[in-house]
């Protein structure tokens, strides 16, 4: 009962949020954009709706996969951020903007967007399988849920670091793109873009759905899992393959978000006092995608006279939670 | 009925079982005593499909497991294992992610009294609480097979009693094997003890 209570007003709440975000963003008291001209509102609403979209479907797959990492690591602190997913896609983006540019400045072409979009999304790819391959290789060997985490943070170190080896030899105007690129942003121009980032977040959302009764009893512990008729391998792959696609595809487009996915399946199993994927899902989605709007919200507002990256406004929201987490798991 | 054959295991060069010819009656409550490191749970863990790469044939109602896919050995098996998860969810989900029926889970309830622990996380829950959940969880799970590794480890005296009893009832119905160092199961009516030594399971006289 308090569930469907709740679940309507996360709806009401999302529904207000894309309202702002489509017609009171910027400045709200600002009546100079309605003296504008009828196709420049119409483009800019165009962008307003695609920006909403990035965020709605970008949050919602990055904290799905979250829930179903915290799961499958048996760790809390699990997520595409933590685990060091989402580095090595940077660290991989970073590597293709400075060859992509350099060769086609040596080679004299120039490459399509969409072809660039293309690599990006297969780099990441390779990225964020090799590293939840090196986790479930890790996870056979140890099952210490601390080492899980450590092993996260030193890979995300260690492309860091290579990632800024490669910044120091770009030059002015890729090191300006590589910036921006990590900083995160849901503002998208092409629609292709958003197209391929629905289409693989609903995919990814139906096959995850699909195995929800696995999740639920793999919450039991590997053991008892098996002993109830789960075939481990099978589900650890499928649910390491979904990752990696739906974190590479988003990555790729919206660039290195963190946080979302590790706060917002957090935020939902505190709401609902319920463990059941099934229902955990739907209320990660909404929760994930009413933070990715307000902080969408945010970084449009014009006092702070320009975009605030994405990123920044959700480490600033998420560290602290983070915190809190820790400290409360302490407790316990 | 468990039947075993030419059974031999070893783990990293160390033989635990070599040529082992066994069986294990239906209807009868069989204690398995054994020094530590003996092979005690790793035995439970080949018959309950976790480990795969043993010499020789075990069947469990005359089905060779090793042909048996995760699934079809779930029905056969129901197992306890010494530790518990100390996962972040409610006692009631301990069932229904088991998928046991919420009548069936309150019927144990019933049985094992815990009816007011229900909608308590397992993580505030202490050690044997805990273990007392997840034994009345693979009693309610009505499969022919039931492994209780060290069931009374965490148990008081009383949750100890009551166990007995349960057992007992619970093995008309199937065949039951318990790892333990407890010598008060020894004494439980309705059982066979073992004693694994010399890499083989021995019948130890019975007590009663």
């Amino acid at each position: 009962m308090t569930s469907k209570k709740s679940l309507f007003l996360l709806i009401i709440f999302n529904v207000t949020l894309i309202i702002l975000n489509l017609f009171f963003r910027g400045n709200p008291f600002d009546v100079q954009n309605y003296q504008m001209d009828f196709n420049m509102l119409q483009i800019i609403f165009k962008l307003r709706v695609f920006s909403v979209l990035t965020a709605i479907f970008s949050a919602i797959g990055l904290s799905m996969i979250g829930l179903y990492l915290q799961t499958l690591f048996q760790n809390p602190l699990a997520s595409p951020f933590t685990l060091g997913i989402s580095p090595i896609a940077s660290l991989y983006m970073s590597i293709l903007i400075f060859f992509s540019s350099s060769l086609g400045y040596y080679f004299h072409f120039e490459w399509s967007s969409a072809f660039v979009f293309f690599l990006q999304i297969l780099f990441s790819l390779f990225g964020a399988y090799f590293m939840l391959f090196l986790i479930q290789k890790i996870i056979k060997r140890n099952i210490n849920q601390s080492f899980v985490i450590l092993t996260g943070i030193l890979i995300g170190t260690f492309s860091g670091a290579i990632q800024q080896f490669i910044e120091s030899y770009m030059s002015n105007t890729q090191l300006k793109q590589n910036f921006m690129w990590n900083l995160g942003s849901f503002d998208i121009l092409e629609s292709y873009k958003i197209l391929i980032l629905c289409f693989t977040v609903i995919m990814g959302y139906i096959l995850l759905f699909r195995i929800a009764s696995k999740a639920n009893m793999y919450l039991l512990g590997t053991q008892y899992a098996q002993n109830l008729g789960l075939d481990v391998t099978s589900f650890t792959n499928k649910v390491v393959w979904i990752a990696s696609i739906v974190v590479a595809v988003i990555t790729a487009i919206t660039g290195p978000i963190g946080f979302l996915g590790l706060i917002a399946p957090h935020i939902a199993k505190m709401i609902l006092k319920d463990n059941r994927h099934e229902n955990l899902l739907i209320f990660t989605s909404f929760i994930a995608s009413s933070i990715a709007l307000i902080c969408l919200f945010i970084s449009h507002i014009d006092y702070l006279n320009q975009i605030i990256s994405i990123n920044i406004i959700l480490s600033i929201l998420g560290v602290p939670f983070t915190l809190f987490l820790l400290f409360r798991q302490n407790k316990a | 009925m468990i039947q075993i054959q030419n059974f031999s295991y070893e783990i990293q060069h160390k033989k635990l079982f070599k040529q082992v010819n066994t069986t294990f009656e239906s209807q009868k409550i069989h204690t398995i005593y054994g020094d530590n490191g003996i092979g005690k749970t790793t035995f439970f863990q080949i018959l309950s499909g976790i480990i795969r790469a043993y010499e020789g044939q075990i069947y469990i109602q005359n089905q060779d497991i090793k042909s048996l896919n995760a699934l079809q050995l779930s029905d056969l098996i129901s197992i306890c294992y010494a530790s518990q998860p100390q996962s972040d969810i409610f006692v009631h989900e301990v069932f229904s992610f088991s998928q046991i029926h919420e009548n069936e889970r309150n019927e144990i309830a019933k049985l094992f009294g815990f009816m007011d622990f229900m909608d308590r996380n397992i993580q505030a829950l202490s050690e044997g609480e805990r273990q007392w959940i997840f034994l009345a969880r693979s009693i309610a799970r009505k499969a022919t097979v039931l492994l209780l590794d060290e069931p009374t480890a965490f148990l008081d005296l009383s949750k100890r009693k009551k166990l007995k009893e349960i057992l007992i009832k619970a093995s008309q119905s199937r065949t039951i094997l318990i790892n333990t160092h407890d010598e008060d199961l020894s004494k439980i009516s309705n059982n066979i003890i073992w004693n694994i030594d010399n890499q083989n399971f021995n019948q130890v006289k019975n007590l009663n």
